[in-house]
């Protein structure tokens, strides 16, 4: 009998609604726009903030870091030794690793290709709880110097570059300028999930191999990646606490090594991983949730004025004997089928959503291109769809489900809803302008923010200038003259291209991930007591400059002539010249970088250059010094080439490629970019937040347009008895318009008073997103109320036209 | 004869401007089972509200009413909605159909209210269509009528759960000539077999045609004019 019940029910609201096709379609596509949007970013949400990190025991993970001073922003870094006294002296970890970043070169007959790797302690995988797929893990006998010519490789290495060889286990690989004997192949689903792999997996490991106290496993070598697995019944406080207490005891045994501030940081490895983008996600997060407040708000005001046209039918039906519960049951069925159908079309468009997200995301955001609905998203899906089809349709199910017979059965109850319904509705319509005044001011102000961003001046030209990068390294490049002669020579062919104006190459390029930063010493100035600061260290060759545009202030640039036989010289920007000699030229004056060596050669300034963001564009310029990349008795292996030309990307790179392999075929060339994509790349997560912000503030506006809309043709419709009324007895136009759009006005005051408190609140949770602008910005405000404004007035435009075409016989006959 | 309806001093007022505005005063009124009845009266005497209070479907008034021997006033919500579904049924004058179900599914919903399973249903509104002739007309939708058919239509589902009191609120009003003397014969019939029926009408040849006339002013009820008129005195 339920079932039967039940089957007429939804029969009938299946086919009422067939008959109302244009509300039909308003509230699915209403409650799609709002379930799709938030399930989408539920899976982010869920992917990047809450899934358990994919290793044995994940909340025993943490990751530790040596922070020498408040002003250190986020350290990640450790030296080796002190590696070693966490292990013996602090108890509450089981086991502690660290990695360092290896690129080795593996050659292939069609060429070099360029690895990613990591240099790994012994306990690296065990911390982790990985068991290899094939062969074993480091032995502590393989991590000492010169006996660490073992490697580990990765599942997709060993299908691609070795046919998935069962017999792997045993063999030799040249990787790099060694050979490594392979012990083991990392299981299929091994997701190296660590801070310093966010730009891609790791193909190939190596232990450490590494003997304290001699550079580079020195104490103050800082750069090692830490991690540790916490004894069973080890807290995070009890490990802090055990690090608290060993820190003083390590400055004090080895004062030199440690500045006096010197503390270790621990994370829940989880936190080091998501870093500052748990910040933002919860707040687009947030911001969705807001666009389904908004998407409800409508679907309540819209089945409530459904409701109240309904009246007449639940009346009759109630005077045909039907009970309370079986006139909500049948309320309740049309919100079930429209819930069905929009939580369907949402899931649908989670989907859609969910790969563009995970495709198009900014790869700053650990784990971003792994989002994927699974069940867990599809459950919260289908519980956002219950709670907002019920709690949307419960109060109007459970208000029809009480009709007055008497009033209701009267033919004017067939018109329309009833004044209390007009009223609900105002209040609705309030409720969504408010929550869309602080969505669109959150959108205004980031896309203001952007704007800014754009603006402001790099300190250098991307124009027509084209990157790629280079790996000069192997046992043919153990000597530095060998690597500058490379170089050199691969310019020269490279400024011998047709269209080619200029070619100089620098590591580390501006606004790439990488960066090397050391102590800036001046000579015949006392040091005392003082730590060197630390300036950002950076090779260029001569033509780089001019590559880039960045101007010479003062003396000259690196020169040809500026070879390792010749004097050291060095340029600083105008940033290391104010700060080191503010007022004074900085031309002739000698320096030394990292240790200071009284009897070492010192380095001659020979001109000033203009700042450039080297790191982001969000960043003011940071004192850099620029060497000679032929000058450095151990130059970087890693180089990136600008070309500043008027050839295609694609062409450049071929001819490039074509030039390097000329002269070294083992040398790979690869990550070929516009230095203009560049420069949008280090953009990518305020534009990806740009973008769901502007997506949530348009959404919202076209939904309180769409209760904007649906109140004030209410009002017209309800009143067209009096519209034509007042006709007969010679209303004018202005009139008319006034009368039906005077509550519109009202909700429109009410909501932006509302609204703007509000709005103002949601800036200030932004503003950690926003750059050179504060919430209470007069202009993005104005464009608040205008956006908000226009909004009301066009969707305002169609029912009032209605209203002023209002034909008094009609009217009244209608009656 | 056990009377169906017994009103001893029925009142109904509603609130307006701070004061009261009455519609029904001291009304008494008994009608008996398988009578008929006609209730006149121009407009705001209170002919409607009589109906109202009669259908339960007005809960508001003070004083005693009887229905099959039940005293109305002392029953709760749910009783009296259960009372309603028993024993009551309605036509309108604007025949008050569903539009969105078709006529057979328009017949079958008062049975659904009562429980009544789908097999038993299916045969009820099988019968009634048979009955008022209407087979042909039973996947039409209201729309799809003319007035007397949706009238028709009205009244079978009036009495498919078989009432004992069917209140008709103006049933003709809407009608042309022909189809309001169909729909009367209907009522005549559907008296015959012993259904009690009080019907509210302007139309004074219709309401003569009941066994019994009485007239409302200003909530009153009138006393009769002459021994030999059918007036009701209150």
């Amino acid at each position: 009998m339920i079932l039967d019940t039940l089957r007429h029910d939804l029969r009938f609201a299946l086919r009422s609604l067939a008959g109302r096709p244009g509300y039909t379609l308003v509230v699915v596509l209403t409650l799609a726009l709002g379930i799709g949007a938030n399930t989408a970013i539920f899976s982010v949400v869920k992917t990047v903030l809450l899934d358990a990190l994919p290793f044995h025991e994940p909340n025993r993970l943490v990751a530790i870091a040596q922070r020498n001073s408040e002003a250190d922003g986020n350290p990640i870094s450790v030296g080796y030794p002190t590696l070693l006294d966490w292990q013996q002296s602090v108890p509450s970890f089981e086991s502690v690793a660290a990695s360092a970043d290896w690129q080795p070169n593996l050659a292939t007959d069609s060429g070099a290709e360029l690895l990613r790797g990591q240099s790994v302690t012994r306990d690296f995988f065990k911390v982790l709880g990985v068991t290899p797929a094939l062969g074993r893990a480091f032995s502590a006998d393989e991590d000492q110097p010169n006996r660490n010519d073992v490697a580990m490789i990765s599942h997709a290495l060993w299908q691609r570059r070795f046919n998935a060889d069962p017999g792997i286990i045993g063999r030799r690989a040249q990787f790099g300028v060694r050979s490594y004997t392979i012990v083991g192949v990392l299981p299929a689903d091994f997701a190296p999930l660590l801070p310093a792999m966010r730009n891609g997996a790791p193909d190939v490991w190596r232990p450490l191999g590494y003997a304290a106290p001699d550079a580079p496993a020195c104490r103050s070598c800082l750069h090692l990646q830490a991690i540790a697995r916490l004894s069973p019944g080890a807290t995070l406080a009890s490990a802090r606490a055990e690090l608290d207490r060993l820190a003083p005891a390590l400055i004090h045994a080895h004062a030199d090594d440690y500045p006096a501030a010197m503390r270790f940081e621990l994370n829940p490895l989880r936190d080091a991983l998501v870093g500052t983008a748990d910040r933002s996600l919860w707040l687009v997060f947030a911001g969705v949730a807001i666009v389904l407040l908004i998407a409800s708000v409508d679907i309540a005001g819209l089945t409530s004025l459904r409701a109240a046209t309904r009246r007449h039918e639940l009346s009759v039906r109630a005077a045909l004997g039907a009970g309370r519960g079986q006139l909500a049951r049948l309320m309740f069925a049309e919100s079930l089928v429209l819930g069905i159908a929009g939580g369907a079309t949402g899931i649908a468009l989670a989907f859609a959503l969910t790969k563009l997200i995970a495709r198009r995301g900014p790869s700053s955001i650990a784990r971003l291109a792994d989002v994927h609905v699974d069940g867990g998203v599809l459950a919260f899906a289908s519980l956002l769809t219950l709670t907002v089809t019920f709690v949307a349709g419960a109060w109007p199910a459970w208000r029809s489900s009480r009709p007055e017979l008497a009033d209701a059965l009267h033919v004017a109850a067939r018109a329309s809803a009833g004044p209390s319904a007009a009223r609900l509705q105002s209040a609705l319509v309030v409720v969504q302008i408010a929550l869309a005044s602080a969505l669109t001011l959150g959108a205004i102000l980031m896309a203001r923010s952007f704007e800014r961003l754009l603006a402001v001046e790099p300190g250098f030209a991307a124009d027509g200038v084209t990157t790629i990068d280079l790996a000069i390294a192997g046992p043919a490049y153990v000597d530095a003259k060998k690597t500058a002669a490379f170089l050199a020579e691969l310019e020269t062919r490279v400024r011998a291209l047709p269209g080619v104006v200029h070619a100089g190459a620098v590591t580390p390029l501006p606004l790439s991930s990488g960066w090397d930063t050391a102590g800036f010493h001046v000579k015949d100035k006392p040091e005392l007591g003082v730590e060197a600061p630390e300036f950002d260290r950076v090779y260029t060759t001569p033509d780089y400059f001019a590559t880039l545009g960045i101007p010479l202030r003062a003396g000259r640039l690196i020169a040809a002539s500026d070879r390792a036989d010749q004097p050291l010289v060095a340029l600083v920007n105008e940033t290391a010249a104010q700060r080191e000699w503010a007022g004074e030229s900085p031309i002739g004056k000698q320096i030394q970088l990292g240790d200071r060596d009284e009897k070492a050669s010192w380095i001659t300034i020979v001109g000033v250059v203009g700042d450039v963001r080297a790191h982001a564009l969000d960043l003011a310029p940071v004192p850099q010094v620029y060497l000679a990349h032929a000058q450095s008795a151990d130059p970087p292996s890693f180089v990136t080439l600008a070309v500043q030309s008027t050839l295609a990307p694609a062409l450049l790179d071929d001819e490039v490629r074509r030039a390097a392999a000329s002269i070294d075929r083992s040398v790979p060339v690869y990550g070929t970019t516009t230095m203009s994509a560049r420069v949008a790349d280090s953009l990518a997560r305020r534009r990806f937040l740009l973008q769901l912000f502007g997506l949530f503030a348009g959404t919202a506006l076209l939904l309180a347009a769409l209760g904007v809309h649906g109140t004030i043709a209410h009002t017209v419709r309800r009143r067209t008895r009096e519209f034509g009324l007042r006709r007969v007895v010679g209303a004018s136009n202005a009139a008319l318009l006034a009368i039906a759009s005077a509550r519109t006005a009202r909700c429109f005051a009410a909501g932006l008073a509302i609204g703007l408190p509000l709005a103002f609140a949601w800036g200030t949770a932004m503003s950690a997103e926003l750059y050179g602008i504060g919430p209470y910005d007069a202009i993005s405000v104005a464009l608040v109320v205008l956006a908000l404004a226009a909004v009301v007035v066009l969707s305002t435009l169609a029912p009032l036209r209605r209203a002023l075409a209002v034909d008094p016989a009609i009217a009244l006959r209608n009656e | 004869m056990q009377p169906l309806v017994r009103l001893a001093d029925i009142e109904r007022s509603y609130p307006l401007a701070g004061s009261k505005v009455w519609v029904l005063r001291h009304v008494n009124l008994e009608i008996g089972a398988g009578e008929f009845v006609s209730v006149m009266g121009p407009s705001g005497a209170g002919k409607s509200s009589l109906l109202n209070v009669l259908g339960l479907m007005d809960n508001e008034w003070r004083g005693h009413y009887e229905l099959d021997g039940v005293a109305v006033e002392k029953l709760d919500a749910k009783h009296r909605q259960a009372l309603q579904r028993d024993k009551i049924a309605f036509i309108f004058q604007h025949y008050h159909l569903i539009d969105d179900l078709k006529v057979w599914e328009n017949l079958d919903l008062p049975l659904q209210y009562r429980n009544v399973n789908a097999k038993e249903r299916q045969a009820q509104v099988g019968d009634l269509l048979d009955r008022f002739s209407i087979v042909g007309k039973k996947d039409l939708y209201p729309s799809q009528l003319s007035g007397g058919q949706q009238q028709l239509v009205a009244v079978a589902r009036a009495v498919i759960t078989r009432p004992k009191l069917l209140l008709a609120d103006e049933p003709t009003g809407a009608l042309h000539s022909s189809q309001a003397r169909m729909i009367m014969d209907l009522l005549h019939e559907l008296n015959r077999d012993g259904m009690t029926i009080v019907q509210v009408t302007h139309n004074e040849d219709f309401a003569r045609e009941a066994q019994r006339l009485v007239r409302l002013a200003d909530g009153w009820l009138e006393k009769p004019a002459a021994p030999s008129s059918q007036i009701e005195s209150g």
